[in-house]
This record gives structure tokens, sequence and C-alpha cells, in this order.
């Protein structure tokens, strides 16, 4: 007759409750983990549409009707260009735009100077109680022919 | 060799360790589920709204003008033809809509029968126009093209391509809007120079219902009115 095995103590038993416990510990630490790092990801992802949304207005602006300015919008006071407040997932942004008279010079091209504006938009929300910058766009809006005529200028 | 049984006292320790440590372990894993469902909808609402908002920007970069502008539905002009025939104000191909060369795309929200909206592109077929039918002329009226709209979808001459399926309208202070919508600077389609759109991904499991808010928009980069536009 085959000797009988010797079972696993209590002990032994414990340690091997306790291990399951640290791993699925360590898990749970991975996945929080990783779900913080796609909150910041999606964060990023909607104050890109809010920044993209705001440069998009001022390039579809007639070019007579941009002024220089620099205005921040407080956090959850961002409205769209029709004057409507965004959207509930929009609520933890606040929204600085920077507009300016600009020039731009092509090194290739001495001489040439194409005036414009220059739009600069940056998103912030509030983290830990101070305001956190998440994304910055800028983009350059030149003065075309078509604007300068409208202005009464020569084409 | 006889070896000494476990003592009631043990086993009962034993098994009430062994019920604390399963019933960590179930909520672990149920935690590990939920938080897996919450990582799929977000990383499916940042991979949606990225093709949503690169589509439109590719779209908008190669519209000429916006044609027709309605809450739910927008129709964008992109000529077929280079801008070296711009500006005469004659006309030039350039200034006609041919309807064989994929110049006409209307982007609208459809609601789906479970009243969940889908957004779709639509574009000509150009195997169900006849060639005698494929040149338009141009007309600043949003309601001539809506009408064009209304008679190639009857004659199945329209192309569904969804861009974007189980989204919802917005949702502003917590109320949500009638519909998803479209968005522009004017609604005059001589001067609007940029198109977007507002709507929220939705998802469901069994104890939630998980909204994604999204607007995007982008300016027409080549922007240039017809020469229509200038007359009486």
């Amino acid at each position: 007759m085959a000797a009988l095995r010797p079972g696993m103590t209590l002990i032994e038993s414990l340690v091997a409750m306790a291990l399951v416990v640290i791993a699925a510990a360590v898990m749970a630490s991975a996945v929080h983990d990783g779900l913080a790092a796609q909150e910041d990801a999606l964060t990023m992802s909607l104050a890109g549409t809010a920044a993209e949304s705001r440069v998009a207005e001022y390039l579809a602006k007639p070019y007579a009707a941009i002024t220089a300015l620099d205005v921040v919008e407080p956090v959850g006071e961002m409205t769209a260009p029709d004057g409507a407040a965004f959207a509930d997932s929009y609520e933890k942004f606040g929204r600085r735009t920077e507009v300016a008279a600009s020039t731009l010079t092509v090194p290739d091209f001495p001489g040439l100077a194409i005036p414009g504006w220059l739009i600069k938009v940056t998103v912030s929300d509030e983290w830990n109680g101070s305001e956190r910058k998440i994304t910055s766009l800028q983009r350059f809006r030149p003065q075309t022919l078509e604007d300068l005529a409208a202005a009464g200028g020569a084409p | 060799m006889n070896r000494r049984a476990f003592t009631l006292i043990e086993v009962m320790v034993a098994t009430v360790i062994t019920s604390l440590v399963a019933g960590t372990v179930v909520g672990v894993v149920e935690a590990f589920r939920a938080a897996t469902s919450l990582q799929d909808y977000r990383a499916e609402a940042i991979v949606r709204g990225a093709g949503v908002q690169s589509h439109l920007g590719l779209l908008a970069l190669k519209t000429r003008m916006t044609l027709e502008l309605t809450p739910q539905r927008v129709l964008l002009w992109l000529p077929s033809e280079t801008l070296t025939t711009s500006g005469t104000g004659s006309d030039t191909e350039f200034d006609r809509i041919n309807l064989l060369d994929d110049e006409l795309h209307w982007l609208e929200f459809v609601q789906e029968e479970d009243g969940s909206w889908t957004l779709v592109e639509w574009t000509v077929k150009p195997e169900a126009v006849s060639a005698g039918e494929s040149i338009t002329y141009f007309t600043a009226d949003g309601a001539f093209w809506e009408a064009l709209f209304e008679t190639l979808q009857g004659a199945d001459a329209l192309r569904r391509s969804p861009l974007a399926s189980r989204i919802s309208p917005a949702r502003t202070s917590g109320v949500a809007a009638s519909a998803p919508r479209f968005v522009w600077q004017t609604s005059n389609t001589c001067e609007n120079r940029s198109v977007g759109a507002e709507f929220s991904f939705i998802a469901e499991d069994a104890t939630n219902e998980l909204h994604s808010d999204l607007r995007v928009e982008s300016a027409l980069a080549f922007f240039d009115r017809h020469s229509i536009c200038s007359e009486g």
C-alpha cells in the first residue's frame, strides 16, 4: 500500500493565501495606474478639442474683425463661438486665448514679411488646488490678398 | 502512520480565513472587471473621437464652401478641379459641381431604431448617376441642395459611410440636448468658414451609462466664395 502523503499544514495554506492576496493587490495597483493614465489621455484629448475649437473660431473670423486680446475663461466657464456653454465633459477646463499682431518671415526668402495674427490657446484644469496646463496650440493667421482688399488696401 | 486530525477550532479558523481571502479575491476580481470595462470605454472614446476629429479636419481642409447648414445635416463642397481656374467669375468647371467626381459630401446625424444616433457621411454613387445628369450649376440656395439630397437618396444614388455609431446628444449642466448637432460660424453659406459637431459617446454596462461629450470644429482652410455669392 502506498504511503499516505502528508497534506498541507495550516501555515502552508495561510502562506499560499497570503501570496494570492499580495498578487491580487499588485494586479489592482497596476489596473489603477492604467486607469489613471487613461483618464489623463482622455483629458488631454478633450483639452485638445477645446483648444482647436478656439483656434478654428479665429481662423474662420473675418480678418478685419480680429483684434489683439488676452482673455482667460475660468474653469467651467468656457463658451463656444455661438455663446453657448461647452458640454459637461468640458466643465473641468479653463482656457486662455492670446491674439497678437505678428509678422511671419521665411529665412529662404529675405525681405518677405507676411503680416498676420498669432493665435495662442492654452487649456488648463485645476489639480490639487492649482492651475495645471494641459495643452497649448499656436497658429498664424496670415493676411491674404482678399483680406487686404476687403480692408481697402491694394491687393 | 496516523497523523493527528485538525481540531474543530483549527478547521473553523481556517474556514474563516479562507472565506475572508475568497471574499477579498472576489472583490478584487469584480473591481478588475469594472476597471477594464471603464478602460475599454475610455479607450474607445479617445480613438473614436480622434477618428471623427481627423476625418472632419480632412474634409474641412478640402472644402471650398458649405452648401447646406442644418442642425442635423451639413453639405460640404470639395471641388475636384485644381484652383488654377478659380476666380474667373465665369461658368468654369471649378465653379460647377460634378456629381461624378465625388464633390459633394453630406454629413448627417441619423437616429437609429434603438434611439441612438449615427454620424453618417453620404457621397454620390457615380454608377447611379448618368453622365447627362452629372453637372449641376451652382446655387447658394440651401433648399436646392436639400432637395437634391432627397432626390438622390430616393434614387438610391448615395453611399452611406458611418463615421461614428452609438452616439447621443451632448449634455450641458446635466441636461441632454434633443439631438446631436452640427455647429458652424454663420448660417450664411457664402460667409461660413467653419464646420463642427457636438455629440456624446455612450457606453453601457450592467450598472452604468457612461457619457463622453465631444465638440470638434475645423476652419475651412481654403474657403473660396463662389462668384454667385457676389451677385444681386
